[in-house]
């Protein structure tokens, strides 16, 4: 039984372990990013990427790509996040863009330089963005 | 007419005096109104008209203003971030098409990136029907990031009829270039006043018109109501004037009538009583010769003679005065030498003179000084004064003075007779007003002397003057006098 419920968890993880990558536009300044860097630009606490101020996207509200990076990339709560967002507001911080979809992700990305956002592996295949960061959708 | 204004009541002459002084006022008045109707009033009516379309201008501006505010609104919206990505999810145009059915008005709302049309809430229009407000789009991530700019298209034929409440007003809008459309209005007679527009319409200048017969009309009425007032109180004082002067010609016919009778009277009378005096007279003086009568019933004969004499006299005066007072008697102009006419009616009175022991001192003129006048007149008035100085003195002296200061004759009696009270002077040419009411004054004075004698001297072109110092002490009579 043991054995049956391991297998069966490992088969899960398989089945929804999804691989999340932060992207950035073709010329973004840096190659990578660290996990403390992507929560400081999706924070709004770094703006500036050489001189530039960047163009951080977010997907809309229960996009389960949004639940998984700001999961397992922030850490943190959608509640403590809007909890920190209103105190934000009034030290001037602005929430990230908000896209409806990864083909309008990628637009911006196209367009706006410097600009970062996430997306899934499919999505991003034949696309011409810098991968900054991997991580995995752990639910 | 000055005669018969004097005749008038105060009643009447504050009443008349009153009317005409409105009636100047309203006349002034039109007048004053009528002149400066063209300046005055054309010009208080292009600055109210200014004041207007003033309001009117603002009230544009305005509008357009808020419409601009709707574009800037909307150019501030992250959304707006779209035209990055040329709106790929509709964003941008879902929200245009929106926006521009709120605004109505065919308003069309164009979002681009440099020539590229990213959204617009109509597919199909021409850029030169619209008057565009144009907003540069920047970047919600960074306010400094031009990405494209957002335009509101308003029509240009909205801006072509201006509607006003008033149908004899017209507002229009002329473009600083020529467009299709905006052409001057059929106008009437108007005036026109135009204001340059500024911010949105730049360049652009609105014109409002107003009909001069419409703008002037409260004007028209004042002076219609004006008019007509003064064309009534002219009426009214027609009215007045016509009445009065009926009643002064009712006055006048009675008065005449009046007079009529009066001289028909007289000198019916006149003729009644003189000829039954005739008979007593003449049958007394037959009696008074005869040898039959007594001393004493010679006596009461001769105060029967005196007395109907006087009475003739009198019933003679009174006929001659009724005739000067209806002016029916007639001045016969002849030549004649003063002094030989007054010389000879000294020697008629001095009889007199001497039967009353007075004494006569006379200064006449030397020379040969002719006069036209009527002779029977004047020797009357002479006569008159003469038989008065002689009559009221009963001693003492009669001087008599004839002298001449330029064209005037004076003719002066100076008696020092029983004179006359200085209170009683100034009645002295009345009729019937006796001075003296001494018993033997009376019996011989009819009264009518001086007053008739007053009116022939002003007949001759004269005037008499009667001076005394008082009672006792003699009397100055003069009559001055002029040649026809």
């Amino acid at each position: 039984m043991q054995r049956i419920m391991i297998t069966c968890l490992l088969f899960m993880q398989l089945l929804v372990a999804e691989e999340i990558l932060i992207i950035g536009d073709k010329n973004f300044p840096k190659e990578k990013l660290t996990s403390a860097e992507i929560k400081a630009i999706f924070l709004d606490k770094k703006h500036f990427f050489g001189g530039e101020k960047i163009l951080v996207m977010n997907y809309e509200f229960n996009h389960p790509l949004r639940i998984c990076f700001e999961k397992n990339i922030l850490e943190k709560t959608q509640r403590s996040l809007e909890k920190y967002w209103r105190k934000a507001y009034y030290h001037g911080k602005r929430p990230p863009k908000i896209v409806k979809s990864t083909e309008m992700l990628f637009s911006y990305l196209d367009n706006v330089q410097p600009s970062i956002g996430y997306s899934d592996t499919n999505s991003t295949k034949n696309k011409e963005v810098k991968i900054l960061y991997k991580s995995e959708c752990l639910f | 007419m000055l005669d018969s204004w004097k005749r008038l009541s105060s009643t009447y002459k504050i009443f008349i005096s009153m009317l005409f002084f409105i009636m100047l006022i309203q006349l002034g008045t039109l007048l004053y109104v009528w002149k400066i109707e063209s300046q005055i009033l054309l010009e208080k009516e292009r600055k109210n008209l200014k004041y207007q379309l003033d309001i009117d201008a603002k009230l544009l501006l305005n509008h357009l203003n808020s419409l601009k505010k709707e574009v800037e609104f909307l150019a501030i919206l992250e959304v707006m971030d779209d035209v990055l990505v040329n709106d790929i999810d509709k964003r941008i145009s879902i929200l245009l098409d929106k926006k521009s059915k709120d605004l109505a008005q065919d308003i069309v709302l164009v979002a681009t990136r440099g020539e590229t049309v990213v959204s617009s809430s109509r597919e199909k229009y021409n850029r030169r029907d619209f008057l565009e407000f144009k907003v540069t789009l920047y970047a919600s991530f960074n306010r400094e990031k031009k990405i494209g700019e957002l335009s509101l298209l308003y029509p240009l034929k909205n801006l072509m009829a201006l509607k006003m409440d008033n149908p004899h007003q017209q507002l229009w809008l002329k473009p600083p270039a020529h467009k299709v459309g905006f052409s001057l209005p059929l106008l009437k007679e108007s005036i026109i006043v135009s204001q340059k527009l500024s911010a949105i319409l730049e360049g652009w200048e609105l014109y409002l018109a107003y009909e001069k017969e419409y703008a002037f009309l409260i004007i028209d009425e004042i002076e219609r109501i004006l008019f007509f007032a003064f064309l009534f109180s002219l009426f009214l004082l027609l009215v007045v004037v016509w009445i009065l002067s009926k009643k002064q010609i009712n006055i006048l016919h009675h008065t005449q009538e009046v007079l009529d009778l009066k001289r028909t009277f007289l000198s019916t009378m006149s003729h009644e009583l003189r000829t039954p005096l005739g008979s007593i007279l003449n049958l007394t003086q037959h009696l008074m010769n005869s040898p039959q009568i007594t001393d004493a019933n010679a006596s009461m004969l001769r105060r029967i003679e005196s007395a109907s004499e006087h009475l003739l006299a009198m019933i003679n005066n009174l006929l001659k005065l009724s005739k000067l007072e209806s002016n029916t008697m007639r001045v016969e102009k002849n030549s004649m030498d003063l002094l030989t006419v007054i010389e000879e009616m000294i020697e008629m009175v001095e009889p007199l003179i001497e039967e009353k022991d007075l004494t006569l001192h006379q200064t006449l003129l030397k020379g040969e000084n002719s006069i036209v006048t009527d002779s029977n007149l004047f020797k009357q008035v002479i006569i008159n004064l003469l038989s008065n100085a002689i009559k009221f003195t009963h001693e003492g002296s009669i001087t008599i003075d004839l002298s001449k200061e330029g064209e005037v004759f004076n003719f002066i009696v100076i008696d020092t007779g029983i004179g006359i009270d200085k209170e009683k002077q100034a009645s002295l040419f009345s009729a019937f007003y006796q001075a003296h009411m001494g018993e033997e004054d009376i019996k011989h004075s009819t009264g009518l002397g001086l007053a008739l004698s007053q009116k022939v001297a002003k007949l001759i072109n004269g005037k008499i003057v009667i001076e005394s110092e008082g009672v006792g002490k003699g009397c100055r009579a003069s009559f001055r006098f002029r040649s026809f």
